[in-house]
């Protein structure tokens, strides 16, 4: 059976392997770490979809904060990405891509829907206010740096945002990465080179002073 | 040049530049294929230690930034639509039920001569009145919509042990 992502198209070709590379490159099938999960989930196992959230949430969660800018919304992605997965779930067939590429994909989907959204309407980045409660010495300092670099992603083209998400920050391979964007690798390394250099450019005038926040 | 062709050389030094310029500074991240032979550029070339210095400052800047954590309501919304299999309903209503169906079946299919499914038929039937009985005038001051057809259907799935995720 083919296992479609959250706008119904198949989900393509699978990793091959690789380490952080190959761990994240592994076909789906028997070896996918989620799969023992999936199957007592289609039976009706509680306990199985509290573990399979508790695994997955805080990553999607991550992942749709660092694209949308907004806890709210980030919940709300997460929101919809598991309730596409319990559709899944009970009909789930190893073989395909491994669930969690799976779920990363819909997330990432869902996460450029709303930002394609947010244009047709015109609205500006819907990013969470900074949060104005003090904070001493190296913590607020911490934070101050964390704020340039949260508001330097969301500068980024979405997909170039994107690319970085998944790589950087959700730590997936390369080729789990590209398979979520439905790119090859190619273009993957295309869009991180073209981010991470204009990430440089936009944190380089304060780059001193982030890394002196870091000290 | 393929992977295997790739393997054993040299890297030349702008291929280790590109791949700074896409995966960063730590070499996890980096193309398994490519990985030892840019470790090994990078244990000799001064122009890529330069290189990998300038990716990981880019680096530590990004770890900078945490996400929040799920709060504890997403988890629970998330969890509330779960998938479930057959609900536990109420202690003791399950043999009731299954009593009330039994002594029906049974009581039919003894008058009828042991023709079952015409038995059975009129077995739901029975229950079906009953139920839709017992629901009118309990219902239209609810707040739930449910009609008296369904909840009918309700306790004869109930009677027979239907799985609601069978169609799945």
């Amino acid at each position: 059976m083919a296992i479609r992502d959250g706008n119904g198209d198949i989900l393509g070709s699978e990793p091959t392997p690789g380490d952080r590379g190959q761990r994240s490159a592994e076909q789906g099938g028997e070896s996918d770490p989620d799969l023992p999960l999936l199957r007592r989930i289609a039976a009706g196992d509680g306990a199985a979809s509290a573990a399979l959230v508790d695994r997955h949430l805080g990553r999607i969660v991550a992942l749709g904060w660092r694209m949308l800018g907004s806890r709210a919304e980030a919940e709300d992605v997460a929101q919809d990405t598991f309730l596409r997965a319990w559709q899944q779930a009970p009909g789930w067939r190893p073989g395909g891509a491994r669930f969690a590429t799976w779920l990363h994909r819909v997330a990432v989907n869902l996460c450029l829907d709303r930002l394609r959204r947010r244009r047709e309407v015109g609205l500006d980045a819907a990013g969470d206010p900074p949060a104005d409660d003090a904070h001493p010495g190296t913590v607020l300092q911490q934070r101050a740096v964390a704020e340039r670099v949260d508001a330097a992603l969301a500068l980024l083209p979405e997909r170039q945002r994107a690319a970085i998400v998944l790589c950087h920050f959700q730590e997936l391979g390369n080729v789990e990465a590209a398979a979520v964007m439905e790119i090859g690798v190619e273009a993957l390394e295309s869009l991180l080179a073209r981010g991470r250099r204009r990430l440089r450019e936009l944190l380089r005038g304060e780059s001193a002073d982030l890394m002196g926040g870091l000290e | 040049m393929s992977e295997r062709e790739r393997h054993g050389r040299p890297m030349p030094i702008d291929r280790f530049a590109a791949i700074l310029d896409a995966y960063g500074a730590e070499p996890p991240r980096w193309p398994t294929a490519e990985r030892a032979a840019a470790q090994s550029l990078l244990a000799v070339s001064p122009e890529a230690q330069a290189l990998h210095a300038s990716a990981a400052r880019l680096d530590r800047l990004l770890t900078a930034s945490v996400a929040p954590a799920p709060s504890a309501a997403v988890r629970a919304a998330i969890l509330q639509a779960a998938p479930r299999g057959i609900q536990a309903p109420p202690s003791g209503a399950v043999e009731t039920l299954r009593g009330l169906w039994q002594a029906l079946l049974g009581t039919l299919t003894g008058e009828l001569g042991g023709w079952r499914p015409a038995g059975a038929a009129l077995g739901v039937a029975l229950l079906l009145g009953v139920a839709a009985g017992g629901t009118v005038g309990t219902q239209s001051s609810g707040t739930r919509s449910t009609t008296a057809a369904e909840e009918s259907v309700d306790f004869v799935q109930l009677a027979l042990f239907d799985d609601a995720y069978a169609e799945f």
